[in-house]
């Protein structure tokens, strides 16, 4: 089952890993009836959802309803109470996994840090070259070729706080794709954001998005989400809602779904 | 009025010389005992584990709520009575260096956490284990933070190094106080052995604003 990562010779190469398929008949990602409580609050209930390595998914819901929390168990930072969570068909509850799980999904959260005492191309280069045993020219070149993409090429030698927060979350995207992720887990990344960086941070998602990376994303823009999204999942406390395409949710269901009327009509959408 | 005499150079300036090398030994030994010991104990005192950071607390208040004196006399003339013995060199380097490392341990600690959550579960996330999240991440992050106050400790340590004459180590003040002794010119001995010590730690604090400047980092 342990799929040995090895560093490419060319970063024409890496850059396909990440849109490659996974190429297998399960889903990329499973999970599997898990429930999460915090104390007596329970937050996942039963919960079932299955992703596959393709497209942008989108999660929805109010605050409070556990999809960061379904992102953080999906990677290991939470335990789950019951259930299973598969990636890549390997179980989160062994802690042997959790390496290759973590390789397998890139988180970036909302409220990113770049390691301090690195600067953007240390922050983008250590981990290839610590985790993956990639070639520390390697790793720079291929910062480089990220750093372009997220259009920040000029500011390799900055430190962390020397970029805007929404700077700082596009070098936390870099950094999270420097590993070849099979997917990203983002959890409202812009949401700590004025506007104008809001959308600086979300035309590199559509960008990547366009390209054809993975991505599972609890996001509160609407508008993100109508142009890039090809599945919508709502979740409602700890519970499923609504898994449908993004067409579906913003034509049918949002007419016929009470609860989701309501909270688009909350956020103002 | 007074006249300076600084005569006795001539004779006991070798004598003296030596005395600052010793100095430099045990300041340096205890620089390299008080840093890692320090960091052991400030990550046990961050243990989950209650025996090794009960232990570690008790080791650290033990000493940091002693004076320093007592405990090279205690390391000195007590342990041998347990067949513990060493020579007057590697007693003070043991004494004060295992003194030093509870003063960084508290330093160290506050420098660990400052290192909030989020940074371990960005190390977590990457892929990073419990070990390398230490090595590459919390460690140097804390260490940058707590630089100027190790530096300050560093500093202290130096200065407090004097007492060891006092278990006839022959370091500057052992062989000012020998010098002193023999040609009764106590006034211009201490005065240069002041002034070194002075330049010694003055010569530290512009170094370590050097390497501040490299290595300060804000969160
Ligand atoms: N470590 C924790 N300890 C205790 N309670 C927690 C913890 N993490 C989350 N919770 C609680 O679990 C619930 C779900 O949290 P979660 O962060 O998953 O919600 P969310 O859907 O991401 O909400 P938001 O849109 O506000 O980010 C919340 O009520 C939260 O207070
Ligand atoms: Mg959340």
């Amino acid at each position: 089952m342990y799929i040995q990562r090895t560093t490419n010779d060319n970063y024409e190469s890496l850059i396909h890993d990440i849109t490659g398929k996974v190429g297998k008949e399960m889903a990329m990602i499973e999970v599997k009836n898990v429930t999460k409580s915090f104390g007596t609050l329970t937050v996942l209930k039963n919960f079932n959802v299955e992703f596959n390595q393709e497209g942008v998914t989108v999660l929805l819901g109010p605050s409070g309803t556990g999809k960061s929390t379904l992102l953080r168990c999906i990677n290991g930072l939470e335990t789950v109470d019951e259930g299973d969570i598969l990636v890549n068909g390997r179980s989160v509850k062994e802690k042997k996994n959790l390496r290759d799980i973590r390789l397998d999904c890139g988180m970036v959260f909302q409220r990113t840090v770049l390691f301090p005492h690195l600067n953007v191309m240390q922050n983008l280069t250590m981990s290839p070259v610590k985790l993956l045993k990639m070639d520390k020219a390697k790793a720079e070149e291929k910062a480089i070729y990220y750093l372009k993409k997220v259009g920040l090429e000029s500011k390799a030698k900055a430190l962390h706080n020397e970029l805007s927060g929404g700077e700082q979350q596009r070098i936390a995207i870099a950094r999270a794709l420097m590993m070849n992720p099979k997917a990203l887990l983002l959890d409202e990344i812009t949401s700590a954001l004025d506007p104008e960086m809001t959308s600086e941070v979300l035309k590199i998602l559509e960008n990547l998005a366009a390209e054809g990376v993975c991505m599972l994303c609890v996001t509160h823009e609407m508008q993100f989400a109508k142009h890039a999204a090809s599945r919508i999942i709502f979740m409602d406390k700890g519970s499923m809602e609504a898994d449908v395409t993004a067409e579906e949710f913003f034509s049918t269901v949002r007419k016929e779904n009470e609860r989701i009327a309501k909270f688009l009509n909350f956020i103002g959408e | 009025m007074y006249k300076l005499n600084f005569n006795f150079l001539n004779r006991y300036g070798d004598m003296l010389i030596d005395g600052m090398k010793t100095t430099l030994l045990i300041v340096f030994g205890c620089l390299i005992i008080g840093f890692l010991l320090g960091t052991v104990l400030a990550l046990c005192r961050q243990s989950h584990n209650k025996l090794i950071k009960g232990t570690a607390t008790i080791f650290v208040d033990i000493l940091r709520n002693t004076p320093f004196l007592v405990q090279l006399f205690f390391f000195y003339y007590g342990l041998p009575v347990l067949g513990i013995q060493t020579g007057p060199i590697p007693t003070a380097i043991i004494a004060l260096g295992i003194n030093t490392s509870a003063q960084n341990c508290e330093i160290i600690r506050s420098g660990l956490m400052a290192v909030k959550k989020e940074y371990y579960e960005c190390a977590a996330a990457l892929g990073y284990g419990k070990v390398q999240t230490l090595q590459l991440f919390v460690l140097p992050i804390a260490f940058r933070l707590a630089f100027k106050s190790l530096v300050n400790n560093f500093i202290n340590l130096v200065l407090t190094s004097s007492v060891c004459f006092s278990i006839t180590v022959v370091e500057t003040m052992g062989a000012a106080k020998i010098i002193v002794g023999r040609t009764s010119r106590p006034f211009e001995i201490y005065l240069l052995i002041l002034l070194c010590y002075c330049i010694f730690t003055y010569i530290i604090s512009f170094l370590a604003k050097l390497v501040d400047k490299k290595i300060h980092i804000v969160l």
